[in-house]
């Protein structure tokens, strides 16, 4: 027994250490903790990284959703078209991904901005790689199912282009002649749809069956479902870096082009 | 023969002798125990249990220790946190600060932040520790560690953990602050 007054502190500390059986922790544990921060800051720039994908993903598609010549969309249009989710999940995980880089061993040393801007650097690069794999659709696809208030762009493409008496059509391809083509809309409606002579013989070579494509034009016969087209483009969503749209527009110079498309031409001329 | 040997060599020693980390307390206490003291204004039982408590953490941590930092700023590092860390538990904050301005102190600060060392010993110390005091924590710790403990930029960054462009932001307004409430109080700038 000791008389603990009249102890020295380091008598005293030695004391406890024993009575406690306190023993240094391994270099290992120490090693594998730090090893494990610098996983979690890699899993959590892997995680901020396909949020990148899917949010290049949308930002590339935005103009295939919405047709062109036609007022600023609604606000929920809007909403469901920007990558808030994505948006929200790269933002919260570049934070992790900073504090856990912050808690390495020496990490506390790194500045904010320098390190912010070489995982944000780290982070999009990465992105970038994971879209031109074709991560970002799929990825948007399996939010759009599994996430509420996610909705797909084929949706929101529908929705926007499916409007045959505002002059709007999409469908799938399924016939294409130098006269016209043939498209099944997503209601599984068959449009006959004949070619404005504005339409450039060479850009009508350049559509293919099996292609989903947005029509431009007027109805000419809504019993009939007959359709004059002015423009025709691909809306098929490019998983990767966007390759040129195909497109058949009018022709140019625009002395070339007849009236027959003249009401519709403003906006689709560019 | 253990007092030529560097902290650092002892740190290693105490993995294989536990005995030799006495000598590492008593190369400690002092400083450790008016540390803690500076930065909690504790009572003398609850001082003397965190610094028991601070030298546990330290003997249980000691692969932890990196050969790239000094040890001192190592173990100052550990006394910090579980001040902070004996504040967090009891849910409070360290209770105003006690702090020991001597005359070097007093130095240190006027030529610092400018102020006429003489303008500061006309008046009595008691009026720098009340400006002291009115420092929020991050401010006060980086005062306490340059000028109470004296410790370089590079040491204080290893102690508090943050970056040392932190450091060197942190003690600029520090002093701004201190300059600003002197200059309240009266006293002349050099």
């Amino acid at each position: 027994m000791h008389n603990h007054d009249s102890q020295s502190t380091s008598e005293k500390i030695l004391e406890r250490i024993k009575d406690a059986k306190v023993t240094p922790r391994s270099r290992l544990f120490f090693s594998l903790k730090n090893a494990a921060f610098w996983l979690l800051a890699g899993v959590s720039v892997l995680v901020g990284a396909l949020a990148v994908s899917s949010i290049l993903f949308r930002l590339i598609n935005i103009p295939r959703v919405l047709p062109p010549g036609l007022p600023p969309p609604p606000f929920a249009v809007v909403f469901h078209l920007v990558p808030v989710l994505w948006i929200a999940l790269f933002t919260a995980f570049s934070y992790l991904a900073y504090r856990e880089v912050r808690s390495t061993k020496r990490g506390y040393r790194y500045e904010l901005p320098p390190l912010l801007l070489m995982l944000l650097i780290l982070t999009a690069g990465l992105g970038f790689a994971f879209y031109e794999t074709g991560t970002g659709i799929v990825l948007d696809r399996f939010a759009a199912r599994h996430v509420p208030f996610q909705r797909d762009l084929e949706g929101l493409q529908r929705e926007r282009w499916l409007r045959p008496e505002n002059g709007f059509l999409v469908g799938r391809l399924t016939d294409v002649t130098p006269a016209g083509i043939r498209i099944s809309d997503p209601k599984e409606v068959v449009w006959e749809i004949t070619f404005s002579e504005s339409i450039s013989d060479e850009k009508k070579g350049r559509l293919e069956s099996g292609e989903r494509v947005g029509v431009r034009g007027r109805v000419l016969d809504a019993d009939a479902n007959t359709f004059l087209a002015c423009d025709v483009r691909s809306l098929e969503f490019e998983g990767r870096l966007p390759s040129p749209m195909m497109r058949a527009g009018e022709k140019n110079p625009p002395e070339m082009r007849s009236t027959e498309c003249e009401d519709v031409r403003p906006s689709i001329s560019n | 023969m253990l007092d030529t040997r560097t902290d650092e060599e002892l740190a290693t020693l105490c993995l294989s002798d536990m005995g030799v980390f006495g000598e590492i307390v008593e190369r400690y206490e002092r400083r450790l125990r008016a540390y803690i003291y500076r930065i909690g204004k504790l009572g003398p039982e609850d001082t003397e249990d965190l610094l028991q408590d601070v030298f546990m953490k330290v003997y249980q941590n000691l692969n932890s220790f990196d050969a790239g930092l000094k040890f001192s700023s190592w173990i100052y590092r550990i006394a910090h946190n579980e001040t902070m860390a004996f504040f967090r538990k009891r849910r409070a904050r360290p209770h105003g600060h006690a702090l020991d301005v001597d005359e070097q102190v007093i130095e240190n600060i006027a030529s610092e932040t400018d102020v006429l060392k003489e303008s500061m010993e006309a008046h009595d110390a008691v009026r720098l520790k009340e400006v002291l005091a009115t420092l929020s924590r991050e401010y006060y710790d980086v005062i306490i560690l340059r000028f109470f403990e004296h410790k370089g930029y590079d040491e204080i960054s290893d102690i508090l953990a943050v970056p040392p462009g932190t450091v060197a932001t942190r003690l600029a307004r520090a002093k701004a602050q201190i300059r600003k409430q002197m200059n309240t109080n009266g006293y002349v700038y050099a």
